[in-house]
């Protein structure tokens, strides 16, 4: 499977190193070089310096011939409009974006995005721990 | 008419001020405190401090009421979703996006805004197509204080319309920069004929921005 | 005979002093009293004209002139009991009291607007502490007004409630 991962923060690091254990091929796309850091000396995939709302900085990550694009830069903004570039104008079928603010996420959702929103998801999971030592505070 | 407008850079200070001389009501938002602290003092509380992508600040904003929201920052993705959540969420009738990058024009109308421009002249125009058309819009000042630079329509009883550049007794510190002809510019060479049609390009002395309205518009 | 005094002496009806102008904001808080005993005090044997200013606050989400009956009756009712007030303790002679209901955007542009045009000599407006975003604040309206006025602008600042002091570290 082809990838194009935007965003070399901790989360894009982590998911295209273990795409790339796993045999897939994967670029990462980052505007600051220093981030490839995170990537490890064992990654085989491909690093490209630019930004991912560019769609020519895209096309050179081979976004055309990839399956997955997928948008966690440390904006939301920059992660919707490269998810949507992506989408719109390269017919990707997969195209998966973080947004941090939840009411961006459900509006995006809505209109047909795969979202991930952290700050929704960890605050369920903080709750789900507390209602586990906590029984009688089930209501929270 | 309500009109939002999402940054407070030159265009969206400009913008503001023109918008409200047009007697409309205008809100203009910005992030940065301190701007927002400046523009306040000069334009009275038609300011708000806040991201204009974030929900909250559009509906403190009322959104929900406006007829318009214009997203002029200097970035594309926000001016993007500035207006994506307007239409989407607070079914704002009229999204108005600023393009940095001029390849983004057809990005955008494909997601969806209603308009997208990269200059602002053209923001200036859209907002204006209610107002009878204009036919002499001031564009900006230059960085001193004396010149500025207007934008001059040729009707076709112009008395300039059909003349040679050359042709033309313009005031003695007006240049017409350019012409702009259709979706074209044209270089203004003194051999040039302006056309009925034509919007002029002039860089002014202020001083005389009166006299060259008045006759233009003669 | 003329006498170098008597021309100095005001014919029937005509007034020595001039009459001060204030504006003073009311909100139906807490510091209204004191700041208008304060005004009473002030104002005592004296000539002027208080114009008493309550601001509706308009949120964005409505258009300014939106309607707005129970702020506007809460504001009417808070103008009337400051006016009485008033009344009782000044002279009517010396005195006279407008009230005005205003709705703005926001409260500190309307008191510096209404001070301008009103050409006041003084705005008098009471400030209460809070705590907004971790920091102690008078709130904007003071902040705006003590910025802009373009006359003299005295604030009566309440002592600190209890809450405040005992939450300062060096208290």
């Amino acid at each position: 499977m082809n990838v194009v991962v935007m965003g070399s923060g901790r989360v894009g690091a982590r998911v295209a190193t273990i795409l790339d254990q796993h045999g897939h091929r994967v670029c990462v796309v980052d505007t600051n070089p220093d981030s490839f850091r995170r990537l490890g000396d064992s990654f085989g995939g491909d690093t490209l310096i630019g930004t991912g709302i560019d769609e020519d900085v895209l096309r050179r990550a081979g976004i055309e011939d990839a399956d997955v694009f997928i948008a966690v830069t440390n904006g939301d903004n920059r992660n919707i409009m490269a998810a949507q570039v992506a989408r719109t104008v390269f017919e990707i079928g997969h195209v998966i974006l973080r947004i941090y603010d939840p009411v961006r996420e459900d509006t995006y959702r809505r209109l047909g995005l795969h979202t991930v929103c952290p700050t929704t998801t960890i605050s369920a999971m903080i709750i789900d721990q507390i209602n586990d030592f906590l029984p009688a505070y089930e209501e929270i | 008419m309500y009109i939002i407008v999402v940054g407070g850079g030159k265009v969206g200070y400009y913008l503001t001020k023109t918008l409200l001389v047009e007697g409309h009501e205008v809100l203009l938002i910005e992030r940065d405190r301190q701007k927002v602290e400046v523009f306040s003092e000069r334009l009275g509380s038609v300011v708000l401090a806040g991201d204009g992508a974030e929900a909250s600040t559009l509906s403190a904003a009322g959104a929900q009421r406006a007829d318009v929201v214009i997203a002029v920052t200097g970035e594309d993705e926000d001016n993007l979703v500035v207006c994506q959540m307007s239409k989407v969420k607070f079914h704002v009738p009229r999204a108005i996006a600023r393009v940095n990058n001029p390849r983004n024009e057809l990005l955008f109308q494909r997601l969806g805004i209603d308009v997208t421009v990269s200059q602002t002249e053209h923001i200036l125009k859209l907002i204006e197509q209610k107002i009878p058309e204009k036919s002499f819009v001031h564009l900006l000042n230059l960085r001193h204080d004396e010149l500025t630079i207007v934008e001059a329509h040729v009707s076709g009883d112009s008395k300039v319309a059909n003349k040679r550049v050359s042709e033309v007794e313009f005031p003695v510190h007006c240049v017409i920069a350019a012409i702009i002809r259709g979706p074209d510019p044209v270089m203004a060479l003194p051999s040039t004929e302006i056309l009925p049609g034509d919007e002029l390009i002039i860089v002014t002395h202020a001083a005389e921005e009166e006299m060259l309205q008045a006759m233009l518009s003669q | 005979m003329v006498s170098f005094r008597s021309s100095f002496r005001p014919r029937a009806g005509e007034r020595v002093l001039t009459s001060r102008r204030f504006v003073v904001p009311v909100s139906g808080g807490s510091v209204d009293q004191r700041l208008l005993e304060s005004l009473s005090k002030i104002c005592f044997r004296q000539a002027a004209d208080i114009t008493l200013v309550y601001v509706v606050e308009v949120e964005q989400s409505m258009p300014l002139d939106a309607e707005l009956p129970e702020e506007v009756n809460r504001g009417e009712a808070v103008l009337r009991q400051a006016e009485d007030l008033l009344r009782h303790d000044l002279d009517p002679g010396t005195v006279r009291v407008y009230a005005e209901l205003l709705q703005a955007r926001t409260a500190g542009a309307a008191i510096v607007d209404e001070a301008t045009d009103r050409n006041a000599d003084v705005i008098l407006l009471g400030a209460t502490l809070r705590r907004q975003f971790g920091r102690l604040t008078v709130g904007d309206t003071v902040d705006h007004v003590l910025k802009f006025a373009p006359c003299e602008v005295i604030v009566i600042r309440q002592a600190l409630p209890d809450w405040i002091t005992e939450s300062m570290e060096w208290s």
